[in-house]
């Protein structure tokens, strides 16, 4: 009898799924991300159901690690999800296996301007939008006050150049009796370095996206690096990038109060706020004459070119990327959100921070922001050339402008082969 | 003729008998022998075929591949990542495997031996085989801090005033994953020398000491020659396991510092899956195949000049 009932349920559940399914569109929406980045995803989703009925989401979730083999596996397939987070635009776009958008954007007049220029670039390939980027990865200065206190130093200002940083990070450092650091200065994040050449006034390449000319070997990009390894084999204030390997990363250091200073991303707040210390941001310092920047590059959201539900996808995209999408993830207080222009979401971000840290830094910083290089063979050139000839700087077996030179020279062999 | 007759009379129906036996005896092994063999075929055999053909084409997984001849090949002459990369696995196998089973063999005899607590060092010496070389690697990172590190901390209290940076270094970041991946390796070994060193009859060694032979000479002229076909067993798997050096890199250095640890399998898995080369990544592979079976080849075409089997 009861097992009868029990048929009688699930048939009943079948064919309401059935009816159900015949009046809505499911799409599949994948994302990255540890359990705890992962709340806002899930608001996004309930926000999107509540605000209209005929798309309902399915969720795709993998770790980081696992993310990128299952969507290429799928890719290949031809049976990638409808959306999907993703970086590296331009390597995906090139290949064609996402859906171009500037035909739709223009359709349906979807508001563009909160964005960045720059940001909108990353996600275009060949003048053609393929996405929306969900944040920026602006790097800012943290800095632990309890540790410039106790040394009698005035906290960073925005008037910091570099001479002021490297002096306050000398410092800052503490050895032991035998000169082994046991707190360092300054800790920062081996890639990086494009902000430290922007801020010299020069750059990688002529063209982030399309680039002719490779930048690296110029002398302002090579006092640029030489400034970063000088501050490491010179003053031994700031952790070698291998040393950071066993030491911990930036994160670690500075939770720990093994270093007064880091540069890293707004992910970190969380963590920080449970030190037992107290800390603040600050901009990033200028370069020697003045000039400031940062950084412009983060991940975002695309659809598949064979997705069998574009508009659907289309219509949850727009959600994403519009400002109730945009102000669900600046509301975290933990991401730099994209279409900060838009100055509701702007201060979604600003009033979710922390009341004790100058979170409008996060913002005037991004406004700041210079693209980083981005292309389909960027990958390659940086890990298998930039990254070689960078450590050889930074453990002084080469100095700048020798590795630069060569890389240089690496760089240009391997673009001309490529065309 | 009598007896001929006799015979296969006799023979006949017990012949007839005994091989239908053996035909079921023969489909009874194949029928074991086939999980195996389709579990070889499916994911072996035809993958390694398939990846010689992709070794002659250029795919990036998404686009359907192009036929590329040589190119792939070509492109490895010239490809100044890719000899370091050779040189650093042939100075890794060179570093480890030899070392790796002199010690081993050391340790099994002294295993071998009645000394107390004798099980708890077998057990102590295989841990590193069964520990995950991640979290195994972890550690090591640790001991090879350049300032705070085990190491140099005795290396220091020793008085060697500067001592290397070891992973920070180019010069001794490939060493130190040496002297790590030995002290891995020689449990494994190990236990095969143990077991080597146990089927060695004792009396070839009573009869040795009455003759008056010194321990020394005992172990050259008994023990290395009785445990030949263990060494030799030994020697081409860690040869083999050596070439195809992965997680060290992977874990602990990401390759560097500037390509001094990047190796074979780890910069094929670099090609394959972090920039889409599938072709080119088969390439590397074909060729990592080529050397591990050439040298195998040599191996066992000179084994019988030193390796005895009875």
């Amino acid at each position: 009898m009861n097992k009868l009932l029990i048929r009688i349920a699930l048939a009943l559940t079948l064919i309401g799924a059935l009816i159900g399914a015949s009046a809505q569109t499911t799409i599949t929406w994948s994302f990255w991300g540890d359990p705890g980045e992962l709340p806002p995803n899930y608001e996004v989703i309930e926000a999107f159901h509540a605000a209209q009925d005929e798309v309902r989401i399915e969720v795709q979730h993998a770790p980081w690690g696992a993310y990128f083999d299952r969507i290429l596996t799928q890719m290949a397939g031809g049976t990638a999800p409808d959306v999907m987070f993703l970086n590296n635009i331009p390597s995906y776009a090139a290949r064609g296996v996402l859906a171009p958008l500037d035909e739709l954007i223009e359709r349906d007049g979807f508001d563009t301007e909160a964005y960045h220029p720059g940001l909108l670039e990353i996600f275009s390939y060949e003048g053609q939008v393929y996405g929306f980027a969900r944040d920026n990865d602006t790097n800012v200065l943290y800095y632990n006050q309890d540790l410039f206190d106790e040394a009698g130093m005035a906290y960073p200002t925005d008037a910091w150049r570099w001479d002021d940083i490297r002096a306050a990070a000398q410092a800052l450092t503490v050895r032991d009796e035998r000169g082994r650091a046991t707190q360092y200065g300054l800790a920062l994040e081996k890639n990086r370095y494009p902000q430290w050449v922007y801020q010299n006034q020069g750059s990688v390449f002529d063209d982030p996206l399309e680039p002719t000319e490779f930048m690296m070997d110029e002398p302002e990009a090579v006092a640029a690096i030489q400034f970063i390894a000088d501050m490491i084999l010179v003053d031994g204030s700031v952790p070698s990038f291998d040393a950071m390997a066993q030491l911990g990363s930036t994160t670690e250091l500075f939770s720990t109060g093994r270093v007064a200073m880091v540069m890293t991303n707004a992910a970190r707040i969380p963590t920080f706020m449970d030190a037992d210390f107290a800390w603040d941001v600050a901009p990033l310092p200028a370069g020697p004459d003045g000039t400031r920047a940062n950084t412009l590059g983060g991940a975002g959201y695309v659809m598949s070119a064979t997705s069998e539900h574009p508009e659907a996808a289309w219509t949850f995209l727009q959600f994403l990327a519009g400002p109730e999408g945009q102000s669900i993830f600046a509301g975290t207080g933990v991401a730099v959100p994209a279409s900060f222009a838009d100055p509701e979401v702007a201060a979604t971000f600003v009033n979710a921070c922390p009341e004790t840290v100058s979170c409008e830094v996060f913002i005037s910083e991004t406004e700041r922001g210079r693209l980083a290089p981005m292309f389909p063979d960027w990958r390659e050139i940086e890990s298998t050339i930039v990254v070689p000839h960078l450590d050889l700087i930074y453990t002084g077996e080469m100095s700048a402008e020798d590795a630069l030179a060569q890389m240089g020279a690496e760089v240009r062999r391997f673009m001309a082969a490529s065309q | 003729m009598a007896v001929d007759v006799k015979r296969s009379v006799r023979a006949g129906p017990r012949q007839a008998h005994s091989g239908r036996l053996q035909r079921r005896t023969t489909s009874t092994a194949y029928g074991f022998l086939l999980p195996n063999l389709l579990g070889f075929l499916i994911f072996t055999f035809f993958p390694v075929l398939a990846a010689l053909l992709i070794s002659f084409s250029h795919w990036d997984l998404l686009r359907p591949p192009e036929w590329a001849g040589l190119a792939n090949y070509r492109r490895l002459v010239d490809d100044a990542t890719f000899h370091r990369v050779l040189r650093n696995t042939f100075v890794y196998v060179l570093g480890t495997v030899p070392a790796q089973m002199v010690l081993a063999l050391l340790v099994a005899m002294a295993l071998n031996a009645r000394i107390p607590g004798r099980l708890f060092f077998r057990a102590a010496y295989f841990m590193p085989v069964v520990a995950s070389t991640v979290a195994v690697a972890l550690v090591w990172r640790w001991i090879f801090h350049a300032d705070f590190g085990l190491l140099n901390s005795v290396l220091f209290m020793l008085g060697v005033d500067d001592p290397p940076s070891w992973l920070q270094s180019t010069r001794w970041a490939l060493p130190a994953i040496i002297i790590m991946s030995i002290w891995q390796q020689i449990g494994f070994s190990m236990v095969l020398f143990l077991a080597g060193l146990q089927s060695v009859p004792a009396h070839l060694y009573e009869a040795a000491k009455i003759d008056g032979a010194s321990s020394w000479h005992r172990f050259v002229h008994i023990t290395i020659p009785m445990l030949s076909s263990t060494t030799f067993f030994v020697l081409v798997i860690s040869i083999i396991n050596s070439f195809q050096v992965f997680d060290q890199a992977f874990i602990m250095t990401e390759g560097g510092p500037a390509n001094a640890t990047n190796t074979l399998v780890f910069n094929i898995y670099r090609y394959a899956f972090q920039f889409f080369q599938m072709g080119y990544a088969a390439a590397m592979a074909w060729v990592l195949f080529a050397i591990i079976f050439v040298v195998t080849v040599v191996q066992f075409r000179y084994q019988r000049q030193w390796v005895h089997y009875d």
